[in-house]
């Protein structure tokens, strides 16, 4: 059988696309993950019960949600603690939170909500089944979940700005999947219909939580919260390092995902001419654009620079755009100019070509899951491995690791959370435990002594064991070209939030809102529909507050 | 103790050992980071931590496994040819993934001589029947030797199921993997992934 796929234009090189810095200018696009679980709920019409809600008038008890999807059943089980104020911390080293949640496969008897209420609100601390398919909790916006009660019991309005400001009711500061704490392995649900893409069960479970705020804040409110406003409360996240080394410990799902987004652009951008209903969509999203631009306020001076310098080339962009549109290849030319501009406007107009081009590169996000890992190849002859490092790592070869900036930082797991930490190398102890995101570095040794042999591949790797997985690494690139970031990750300048935005992008994440280099707060679900809209669920880019 | 030492021990004290239901992302987690604990090469601990399923099938297995962690690592040394490969003191951490690249790059045979935990080699050259579609036929020449030849068709037992993980077998990986922790200090505990003390905005 012959497919005939869509013309594309070339993909954008690896080179440019996995530098950390456009990494971290990355928007949330119509494939991220939320986007993808909002449009398969509509496509199923999935209905969302709440079986259970024993909740005090302060809003302290348990519920369970229920939904079928794709012939399975998924129950959100949720509980709610009160929480002393000084308890109440973002940092994984917390013990107790407002929150705790669990997606149970299936619909969760007496027992079994007993056993997840003795367990959920532990955390890393309890133990969890088979059963159990996510694990999170979430902390309450003190300020935003107070005001909204105490104006939908007073009978007055909420104060928009304050919504608008915020965005969210909790935000979680962690969602566990994949065998963490004894919850199911992935591979339990991989192939479940609705649930095989990547991070589906987690997205479920961050808007079914999402839903779960608004209803919690509605009880204790003792009155219902308009509808408009609902629809722009998401629910936040809160998001450090721990997110991080999973985009270097699983290259083959990195290169998946770039891959599908590149290919999106890559069809977008080859199309001849657009007609005037595309034309009007891509200016109706371009408004939409600065309307959302103009909501991102954060309280960090340097990003919020950094919003309104994208808000200023934005504003030059936009400007041309009618102009742009109306001549051949319309969206290649438009990324081509937009290449004068930040890298954050390149990234945001990336967005913005493919979000209205559904028919064409939604079937794409078929490919973004995990397949098998890339097997190391110990027939590879040498000049292809080192053909293969020259023209995916040349970029590592030249750097002085000899030079204390080029390795000024390193990962390591602490002992007290067991989670990933960055430490500096020359100022603080444990560099020589430090966990192996070097990969750079472990490149350039592994070249330094390739180009000093002359055997058989099986035998490099028999005499120099220790360069066994940097050889693995540099063959993948053959078949995945975006499997690798194109960063010294240790070096003094390496910024870890630009990988946390890459990944909280692909999740659908928006209104970024850094607190440092570190860790972010984010906004997920933001305009999303609500349990009862997802007949029109897939309208939610970039999410401004209706007018 | 030795590595010896305990897995006889472990024989000794069982099969009535405690024993939990451990996931496979976590078993897999472990391996890598108690093989890189132990002194392993990261590609090795790798290849390890890939066999977690069919490790867990078998709590004997496995306690070879975390045994044979406790060696000195050395690199396998081949002599012979690329065609027909011997493999002197072999530490099958270090060997198994040697002796799957040769076999993938056409070695008619490999023998093994004097293996420390030669039924540790089945996972190996099973794993790699289903990574590479390269079946091969295990043959044991006596103590501690082992000869590997291709084959037409898979010959090697199947792997049951995973199933619970004894408790003295996570305490030893465990121990392994806390030589990759580094411990806190104030300093770190403040830089931390940067968040505040408390966070009641």
């Amino acid at each position: 059988m012959n497919v005939a796929l869509p013309p594309q234009e070339p993909l954008r090189p690896a080179s440019s696309v996995m530098r950390l810095a456009r990494m971290g200018a990355m928007f949330p696009t119509r494939l991220s993950f939320l986007r993808t679980l909002m449009r398969k709920l509509s496509a199923e019409n999935v209905q969302v019960t709440r079986p259970v809600w024993a909740m005090d008038e302060e809003g302290y008890g348990h519920a369970v949600y229920s939904l079928d999807l794709g012939g399975f059943t998924y129950s959100l089980v949720a509980f709610s603690n009160r929480l002393d104020p000084d308890q109440r911390t973002d940092r994984v080293i917390a013990e107790a939170w407002d929150s705790a949640f669990v997606l149970y496969d299936g619909v969760p008897d007496a027992a079994e909500i007993a056993r997840l209420k003795a367990n959920a609100p532990l955390q890393e601390a309890g133990r969890f089944s088979e059963k159990d398919l996510v694990l999170s909790r979430a902390n309450k916006s003190v300020r935003l979940f107070a005001h909204v009660v105490e104006a939908l019991r007073n009978g007055t309005e909420v104060d928009e700005a304050m919504v608008a400001r915020i965005g969210y009711l909790m935000r979680t500061t962690a969602v566990y999947g994949n065998g963490k704490f004894g919850i199911a392995d992935r591979e339990l649900i991989a192939t479940r219909p609705g649930l095989n893409g990547p991070f589906m069960a987690e997205m479920l479970t961050v808007w079914l939580i999402r839903g779960f705020t608004h209803d919690l804040v509605e009880h204790v409110g003792r009155a219902e919260l308009d509808r408009r406003l609902k629809r722009h409360i998401g629910v936040g996240n809160s998001t450090g390092l721990g997110m991080a080394p999973f985009l270097v410990s699983h290259p083959e799902l990195l290169n998946n995902w770039m891959m599908v987004r590149e290919t999106a652009l890559a069809r977008v951008r080859a199309l001849p001419r657009l007609d005037a209903a595309q034309t009007a969509r891509l200016l109706e999203l371009a408004d939409r654009v600065t309307r959302h631009l103009r909501e991102w306020i954060v309280p960090d001076a340097a990003h919020q620079a950094r919003i309104e310098e994208l808000q200023r080339d934005w504003e030059d962009l936009a400007s041309a755009l009618p102009e742009l549109l109306d001549q051949k290849k319309p969206l290649d030319q438009l990324v081509r100019v937009s290449e004068a501009f930040g890298l954050d406007c390149q990234e945001l107009v990336v967005s913005l070509v493919i979000e209205p081009f559904g028919d064409l590169i939604d079937g794409l996000t078929e490919c973004m899951g995990m397949a098998a890992p890339v097997p190391l190849d110990p027939r590879m002859d040498l000049r292809t491995l080192r053909d293969l490092v020259d023209q995916h790592f040349g970029w590592a070869l030249p750097i002085d690791f000899a030079d204390e900036a080029r390795t000024a930082q390193f990962w390591y797991v602490s002992e007290e959370k067991l989670e990933p930490r960055l430490g500096l190398r020359h100022e603080e102890p444990g560099g020589d435990l430090e966990s192996p995101l070097d990969i750079a570095r472990q490149v350039q040794a592994m070249s330094f002594d390739l180009n000093n042999y002359d055997d058989t591949l099986a035998c490099f790797m028999r005499e120099f064991p220790q360069h066994r997985a940097a050889v693995q690494r540099v063959q993948r690139l053959a078949t995945h070209p975006y499997a690798e970031i194109r960063d010294n990750l240790i070096c003094e300048s390496c910024k870890p939030i630009d990988m946390l935005r890459c990944k909280l992008s692909f999740f659908g994440a928006a209104k970024f809102d850094p607190k440092s280099d570190r860790w972010t707060r984010i906004t997920l679900a933001q305009g999303a529909p609500l349990r009862d809209e997802l007949a029109d669920a897939d309208d939610w880019w970039l999410p401004v507050f209706a007018a | 103790m030795s590595g010896r030492d305990w897995f006889d021990r472990f024989v000794a004290d069982g099969p009535g050992y405690a024993a939990h239901r451990v996931t496979l992302a976590e078993m897999q987690a472990l391996l890598l980071k108690a093989g890189r604990g132990a002194g392993l090469p990261l590609g090795h601990a790798q290849d390890l931590s890939a066999l977690a399923p069919l490790l867990m099938s078998d709590p004997q297995l496995l306690a070879m496994a975390v045994a044979a962690l406790d060696s000195a690592h050395r690199p396998a040394r081949l002599e012979g040819t690329d065609e027909h490969a011997v493999v002197e003191a072999a530490e099958v951490l270090m060997a198994g993934p040697v002796v799957v690249d040769a076999l993938v790059a056409g070695a008619k045979r490999v023998v093994l001589h004097n293996m420390d935990w030669p039924l540790l080699l089945w996972p190996y050259l099973a794993h790699a029947q289903v990574v590479y579609g390269q079946c091969v036929a295990l043959t044991a020449e006596g103590k501690g030797t082992v000869m590997i030849t291709p084959a037409s068709r898979d010959t090697l037992d199947t792997f049951p199921p995973p199933g619970p993980v004894p408790d003295v077998i996570m305490q030893r990986l465990n121990g392994f993997a806390a030589k990759t922790y580094v411990p806190a200090t104030e300093a770190s505990r403040a830089a931390g992934a940067g968040a505040g003390l408390t966070d009641n905005d």
